[in-house]
């Protein structure tokens, strides 16, 4: 994994803005609805060309695939497992009953109702979980890899969704217990992990439940949900067994992007189990008026050798564009903490972590992308003028 | 006017959430609508007395009347004066201009803004006195650290009405200044912080003048100025803030001017206390302009630790940071905190903030005051 050796890498979290026809395509895909195979295959490509084009005119060093294939960073990988059918039982909305909805239910219920995730295909575990995305996964990195070519970056990433994010979004029928189910889900993503690793790829693992699973329930304590989360991670490590943890970087996040937030679960309180993921670079939020304050958790924790932190410094929370300057501010905060070397700027979640879900323009989204490059500029000249 | 002498106090912009139905009332009011006065009058003064015990209950210190009864912090005077009527151009606003497929999922909601086509004339001198008298029997009860009241500038009033009457701008501003100038005044007597608004020394520059130039933008901005230092010539700086900011919108604000460009305009201004944006992602790095650009003694700085366009209640973690970081640069006893903007700028049924969130939004800003004075106060 590159650092910043010589000035401020940048990245972002992962999924960008899809154009409105291949939005259209991924949809028809995602609700099983009568669509073009062909036409899919070939939009895809072309956005993902699209996309990497954009990142690199951006000056973005550490750039993806926008997501352009998934309808979203979770729900695609029931098209890619074996075990899961349809269900058709409405979902409840993806916050009813959390602790924030509960607190301010007059500024959520509106919001529940037009939620992307809540409208979303629904499934369910009822048979051995096997992994059976080798054509999809293959078609991501082949697409990556045309794409890159030719192009100026500093490296590139593929995501993917750990597995306790699959257990939490589809019902177990199947397994004795949660974690029978954990665990096999985990052998299961194990291969598409090691498939981007082994295409030369950097694997991001998206895993939001980590910190969210502290919110959705009414009721739970934070030290039953570290007891919860450290056999999650306990999974993902099973998962990530034999690649190298310099190949893997993990993003966690909140995934209500703009609401009171006063439940969000503290850094200080589960950040000694997200450095227990056997990952190189860990990607979090820190640019939102509920996280911003969090750099100063890093003084007081030992980041394992050599790892790298991937602090937000944009966030998908506002319309407002950041300034350069407040970037520049961010990443010389997280500098003086860990050092230049250990950060790498970065974007508090995705742009469309759900295709259809557009709460920032794509247009405003790569103004920011833009001020996320300016500001890391900025804070390379004053890092390193001074050595 | 009272310093962070002990502790870091905590103020805001002025306005703040009203009941619904006294948005209803005034959105009537703003289409033409004349309720019934007696009526009117008991519900903003009730409503002013519950908004005065929200701030304390909060945590708020330097309090005010919440704007309760007027429908914009800015357009409020046309009820006020005479010369008013038909209707301004309302101008587009540079920022979302570079966006126009991001700003059609944005629609505004404008209040109704009439030109000046008349002489100015007081028409309703009794609206500030009642204004003040509801502030006074709000505060009698339980006296807070101190009380201010708002006002708008000359300028602003010039940036939201548009002249059609007067040969010239200036003639327009020195109007507006000597009118206003009876306001002002009534507020001071009253014993009252005047804060005048003066949002036209930044937004300004992008909703109003964006082809001008900077430097021809910043004589405009020093007219503005001119025009309210005559107009607060006999209240004494002490006794004055003014607020400034750039337009309090979710907007991606991209184009306002930085503070590092007005600033020297800004102090012209004879005010001790400054009101500015501290917090949302466009000026929220601007605390660092005042390691470069002294600020003079005699003044201090009221920092928005909150973001008045978001519905994030902002950790009080963040909020002592920010406190902290002002008074590294300029001295713990010339920081007050306050929000970005107001949370009621117009009054209207669908409010940028949710008002359950604004409330704790302001809960957030005293427990982050309080942890920056224990800071700010252990090390010395």
């Amino acid at each position: 994994m590159k650092r910043s050796t010589s000035r401020i890498l940048t990245t972002h979290a992962g999924s960008l803005p899809r154009p409105a026809d291949l939005l259209e395509l991924v949809q028809a895909r995602a609700d099983g609805r009568p669509h073009d195979g062909n036409a899919y295959v070939k939009r895809v490509r072309d956005a993902v060309a699209d996309a990497v084009r954009a990142q690199v005119v951006h000056g973005l060093d550490v750039i993806g695939d926008g997501e352009m294939s998934k309808p979203s960073f979770i729900t695609y990988v029931t098209d890619r497992l074996g075990g899961f059918e349809p269900i058709t039982e409405p979902g409840a909305p993806p916050w009813a009953g959390s602790k924030e909805v509960a607190a301010f239910p007059e500024f959520y219920e509106p919001g529940l109702r037009r939620s992307p995730n809540a409208a979303a295909r629904r499934f369910a575990c009822t048979g051995p979980v096997t992994y059976r995305g080798h054509a999809q996964m293959q078609a991501d990195i082949d697409n990556l890899r045309a794409a890159l070519a030719g192009s100026t970056h500093e490296e590139a990433f593929l995501t993917a969704i750990a597995p306790s994010n699959v257990e939490g979004r589809q019902p177990n029928r199947y397994y004795k217990t949660d974690e029978d189910y954990l665990f096999a889900i985990a052998e299961a993503m194990r291969e598409e992990y090691a498939a981007i690793v082994d295409a030369g790829l950097l694997l991001q693992i998206d895993d939001p439940r980590l910190v969210t699973y502290y919110i959705l329930s009414p009721t739970s304590t934070v030290a039953e949900c570290r007891r919860w989360a450290e056999v999650r991670v306990e999974a993902l490590n099973h998962a990530l067994r034999d690649i190298p943890r310099e190949r893997v970087r993990f993003h966690t996040c909140y995934s209500i992007n703009m609401g009171p937030r006063v439940h969000d679960m503290q850094l200080e309180d589960i950040v000694d189990i997200i450095l227990r993921v056997k990952a190189g670079a860990y990607s979090f939020e820190a640019a939102n008026p509920r996280h911003e304050h969090e750099w100063r958790v890093w003084k007081d924790v030992k980041l394992p050798e050599g790892a790298v932190l991937v602090p937000g410094v944009i966030t998908q929370s506002t319309v407002l564009v950041e300034h350069p300057e407040l970037v520049a501010q961010r990443i010389e905060r997280f500098a003086s903490v860990v050092g230049r070397e250990h950060v790498i700027a970065g974007a508090d979640c995705g742009f469309a972590s759900f295709a259809a879900s557009e709460e920032i323009h794509p247009s405003i989204v790569w103004a920011k992308l833009a001020a996320l490059t300016e500001g890391a500029r900025l804070a390379s000249a004053r890092l390193w003028s001074t050595r | 006017m009272k310093r962070s002498t002990e502790r870091i106090l905590t103020t805001h912009t002025g306005s703040l959430p009203r009941p619904w139905d006294l948005t209803a009332t005034l959105e009537a009011l703003d289409g033409g609508a004349l309720p019934d006065p007696d009526a009117f009058n008991r519900r903003v003064r009730d409503a002013v007395a519950e908004v005065v015990r929200k701030q304390l209950a909060a945590g708020v210190d330097v309090v005010n009347d919440g704007e309760q009864g007027k429908v914009g912090y800015s357009t409020y005077v046309r009820h006020r004066l005479t010369g008013f009527d038909g209707s301004s151009l309302v101008s587009q606003r540079a920022d979302w201009a570079d966006f126009p497929e991001a700003l059609a999922r944005h629609p505004r909601s404008t209040v109704s803004r009439p030109a000046c086509t008349g002489p100015i004339e007081w028409r309703d001198r009794e609206a500030v006195r009642r204004d003040v008298a509801n502030l006074q029997a709000a505060v009698a009860g339980a006296p807070p650290v101190e009380a201010f009241m708002t006002a708008a500038s000359p300028g602003v009033i010039a940036h939201f009405l548009r002249n059609e009457h007067y040969p010239t701008r200036d003639a327009y501003l020195a109007r507006l200044a000597d009118v206003m100038k009876e306001e002002y005044d009534a507020i001071e007597a009253a014993g009252l912080v005047l804060q005048v608004d003066c949002p036209d020394l930044a937004m300004g520059r992008h909703l109003a003048f964006p082809e001008l130039s900077t430097p021809e933008f910043l004589k405009i901005a020093a007219a503005n100025v001119e025009a309210l230092n005559h107009a607060t010539r006999d209240v004494p700086p002490d006794r004055l803030r003014i607020h400034l900011c750039w337009g309090n919108y979710e907007g991606p604000h991209h184009r306002d001017i930085p503070l590092r460009d007005i600033l020297p305009i800004v102090l012209g201004a004879r005010a001790t206390a400054i009101s500015l944006e501290g917090a949302n992602p466009r000026h929220e790095h601007e605390w660092a302009v005042f390691r470069e650009m002294k600020l003079p003694d005699d003044k201090i700085l009221i920092p928005g630790v909150l973001d008045s366009t978001t519905n994030f209640i902002e950790h009080p973690e963040l909020v002592a940071q920010r406190i902290v970081r002002y008074a590294e640069v300029v001295g713990r006893e010339r920081v007050i905190a306050g929000s970005d903007c107001g949370f009621g700028t117009f009054a209207r049924s669908n409010p940028q903030v949710e008002p359950e969130i604004v409330w704790a939004k302001l809960t957030a800003m005293a427990e982050g005051a309080r942890l920056a004075s224990t800071q700010l106060w252990r090390s010395r």
